[in-house]
């Protein structure tokens, strides 16, 4: 039954993500996981973003991508909404309490996409297999490949379960929308949320009895039936992504300081923490925020 | 050899024992199979064989089980495995990777075969089974039938000393489940002992050696196959039929009509294929009349299921034409008209109650109405004691009555159901039977996506052999 998106996850058999050797597969998760950590400024982290959307848009089919946006759009815009809400409820009791900043609340998020991304087109292109070798091969302990293995491999089932979950609502007259977030959020919430999460439990129990019947990570010597080679589409991944890093690193780390950036907003943030201490000194004699405004023309 | 001593077994946080002091001894190279109604402990038997019970599931266990000489709770389930093959009712819970070719290699993989013997066997089983043809293709977009062959065939290549099949033939066609047959015929001469729990009965006559029925976790009957010709012992126990022959020799006396006056379902030259993949329908013309119970039949991957998707909407006709009643409908139009009930109920069910789950597909009715037809559809499914029950904590074939009394509070003027008695005893089936017919009496069309002969021939009005280009039958 070739359901929503057919058979397959990808735009057509030759797409570049399938001809790519696990390593590299690896490492480009490895590397968004780890540079995402240390990159904060906004604009550097859209370089990656771009980087990773391009990669993720360029071989998944668009209805995969459409699913995966959606999801990250309903995490972004439920925790982003939430934020505001409490900034503005905070704001009213105090100026001082509730500042929101976008930009402050879109870097995480934009670090989770780009992992996301490149997290999803490996577990749609790689064998459990090849990573399963790879992994034993730099002499991982089990515990560490294990998880990492049937993470990897649940991305799959849990993109599955969503289409099935989406087709039995359709067919059930339950329609899942952006509008109905808003007025049926805890329908909406239970009809999309709730079957995924039962149907992640019992996945995450089949694939660990499938790995223990066929015994993943028992045996020492393993074998591949069938991996990809080190090829040249290999180094022209390796290639762009080092483009895509670089100019993020140069973005959080040189531009800055060549725009003078920096010292502009090092110098904005001492005008913030004298305002700030003059308030505070003020406190006892300020009845409303909105007193506490005035002062601050 | 398999041999139970005395074994009893509660799972977790169960309150009774679903096994209680099963003792029986599996001589090398023989057939057995464990039967009884839905819910007597027949899974659990398998789990208890293959060691997921105790190294899997925790619970209580008391007594021992031995596999060639060695007990399981002495060993790894990797070990176990070596000895012991298991295909799962749900074939889906035993795949680890993403195709069929890397699923069958997958465990010779784990085991260092090297590539080229892996090759070799890969082919060898793929012809035996016959699904030489999808080798190629994703797990998540074969056909169920062609899922469990899959899982069969990765079991099989192992070349274990034992085999235990938890409903081998739940989704397997008529010419699939002859096919097994023989194959299993051929594994007892090559001295693998074979363990089967099945519901279905008939396939298995010519193969089974001995049968255990059991009752409540109990062994309550055993014998030859020839035990299960008592009828009054099949009643007693919920058992299906031992024999269909007559049952498809009345399916295959029905004189065919090419046509039909009443109302009806019509799909006019249909041509459909997904993409990359053989059309599985060029300008084909499909029946269905209203007010009837018409079967879909097919061999594993012939369609039946997209059939089913295009009757519901769910898959837009590019080149064809559907009518309900002469009128025209579009594929939007559909999922509002037509209810369908997949095998797997886990993914069709919302609420956090049944009564719950029954009234938010009743909200065009109105609170009221909705909620006296809600009452009446789990008496007549026998659920009434769990109305306030989580759809998630009922049995299997709980969830799948709770699921079918979902679509019919959406008053469908098509009903479709694929699979509807996979796993199901012969008490259930007829509960889902007769709902059946007294559905389609109410002028609903109703569709059954079977490869159940017994259900075919108890409730079945029309029969769309899609192996028979097509050609309508009917009583």
């Amino acid at each position: 039954m070739p359901g929503l998106f057919g058979t397959k996850f990808h735009k057509s058999e030759d797409s570049v993500s399938l001809q790519l050797n696990g390593w590299t597969k690896i490492g480009l998760c490895a590397l968004a996981s780890i540079i995402t950590l240390f990159i904060k400024d906004v604009s550097a982290l859209g370089v990656l973003l771009t980087g990773s959307a391009i990669l993720a848009i360029s071989q998944l089919k668009f209805k995969v991508i459409f699913f995966l946006y959606l999801i990250i759009a309903f995490m972004c815009l439920f925790s982003m909404g939430w934020a505001y809400l409490i900034a503005q409820v905070m704001n009213s009791v105090s100026p001082m309490m509730g500042k929101y900043d976008l930009s402050t609340m879109m870097a995480p998020f934009m670090r989770m996409i780009i992992v996301m991304q490149v997290i999803v087109v490996t577990a749609l292109s790689t064998s459990p297999q090849e990573i399963l070798i790879n992994l034993k091969s730099v002499k991982l302990p089990r515990f560490l490949y294990l998880p990492v293995l049937i993470m990897l491999r649940f991305v799959p089932t849990f993109i599955n379960d969503l289409k099935q979950v989406n087709e039995s609502l359709k067919i059930r007259g339950m329609k899942i929308s952006i509008v109905s977030m808003f007025t049926h959020p805890i329908l909406t919430m239970r009809c999309s949320v709730f079957p995924l999460i039962f149907r992640a439990f019992r996945s995450s129990d089949d694939l660990a009895i499938a790995s223990e019947l066929k015994g993943v990570g028992h045996y020492h010597n393993v074998t591949s039936f069938k991996t990809n080679s080190f090829k040249r589409v290999d180094i022209g991944m390796i290639g762009l992504t080092s483009l895509f890093v670089a100019g993020s690193v140069y973005l959080h780390c040189i531009a800055p300081e060549a725009l003078g950036i920096r010292e502009r907003m090092m110098k904005e943030n001492e005008l913030n923490k004298g305002t700030k201490s003059e308030m505070q000194s003020q406190s006892p004699s300020v009845k409303s925020p909105r007193l506490a405004k005035g002062d601050e023309k | 050899m398999i041999k139970f001593k005395n074994i009893s077994y509660t799972y977790p946080g169960g309150m009774q024992p679903v096994l209680r002091g099963v003792d029986c001894k599996i001589e090398q190279g023989i057939a057995v199979l464990f039967t009884g109604a839905s819910g007597c402990g027949k899974s659990t038997l398998i789990r208890v064989a293959n060691g997921l019970i105790p190294h899997f599931f925790r619970g209580s266990t008391t007594g021992s089980v031995s596999v060639f000489s060695k007990k399981n709770e002495n060993s790894t389930i990797p070990q176990i495995s070596q000895k012991v093959g298991t295909l799962f009712q749900d074939p889906e819970q035993q795949f680890f990777t993403l195709d069929v070719e890397s699923e069958i290699a997958f465990s010779h993989e784990q085991r260092g075969v090297a590539s080229k013997e892996i090759n070799k066997i890969v082919k060898k089983v793929a012809e035996q089974l016959n699904i030489t043809h999808i080798l190629k293709s994703s797990l998540f977009g074969i056909s169920e039938g062609e899922k469990q062959k899959t899982a069969l065939a990765s079991v099989l290549s192992l070349n274990p000393k034992a085999v235990l099949l938890d409903e081998p033939t739940a989704n397997l066609d008529h010419q699939s489940t002859l096919q097994l047959g023989k194959f299993i015929t051929e594994l007892k001469k090559n001295g693998i002992t074979v363990v089967i729990v099945d519901h279905r009965l008939y396939w298995l006559k010519d193969i089974i050696d001995k049968v255990y029925v059991l009752s409540e976790g109990e062994v309550v009957e055993n014998g030859t196959f020839a035990l299960l010709e008592n009828s009054d012992l099949r009643e007693k126990y919920g058992l299906r039929h031992a024999d269909v022959n007559h049952l498809s020799d009345e399916i295959d006396s029905i004189p065919a009509t090419e046509s039909w006056d009443g109302k009806s379902v019509v799909i006019q030259d249909l041509t459909f294929g997904y993409k990359g993949k053989e059309m599985l329908f060029k300008n084909d013309t499909f029946h269905f009349p209203m007010g009837y119970v018409t079967a879909v039949k097919g061999y594993n991957g012939r369609g039946k299921t997209t059939l089913a998707r295009i009757l519901t909407g769910l898959n837009k006709v590019k080149s064809g034409e559907i009518f309900l009643n002469d009128k025209k409908v579009t594929a939007k139009q559909l999922l509002k008209k037509a209810g369908l009930v997949f095998q797997n109920s886990d993914h069709q069910l919302f609420m956090n109650s049944v009564e719950r789950e029954l009234l938010i597909s009743g909200r065009h009715l109105g609170r009221k109405k909705a909620r006296e037809k809600a009452y009446n559809l789990l008496r007549h499914f026998n659920m009434l004691g769990f109305i306030d029950a989580h759809p998630q904590s009922l049995s299997g074939g709980q969830k799948q009555r709770l699921v079918i009394a979902c679509a019919l509070m959406k008053e469908p003027e098509i009903l479709i159901l694929d699979e509807p008695t996979s796993g199901l005893d012969g008490k259930n089936m007829l509960i889902i039977s007769h709902t059946l017919k007294q559905i389609s009496r109410l002028g609903t069309c109703v569709i059954v996506i079977t490869h159940d002969l017994e259900l075919i021939a108890d409730s079945c009005d029309f029969i769309l052999d899609l192996n028979k280009k097509y050609k309508k039958e009917y009583k």
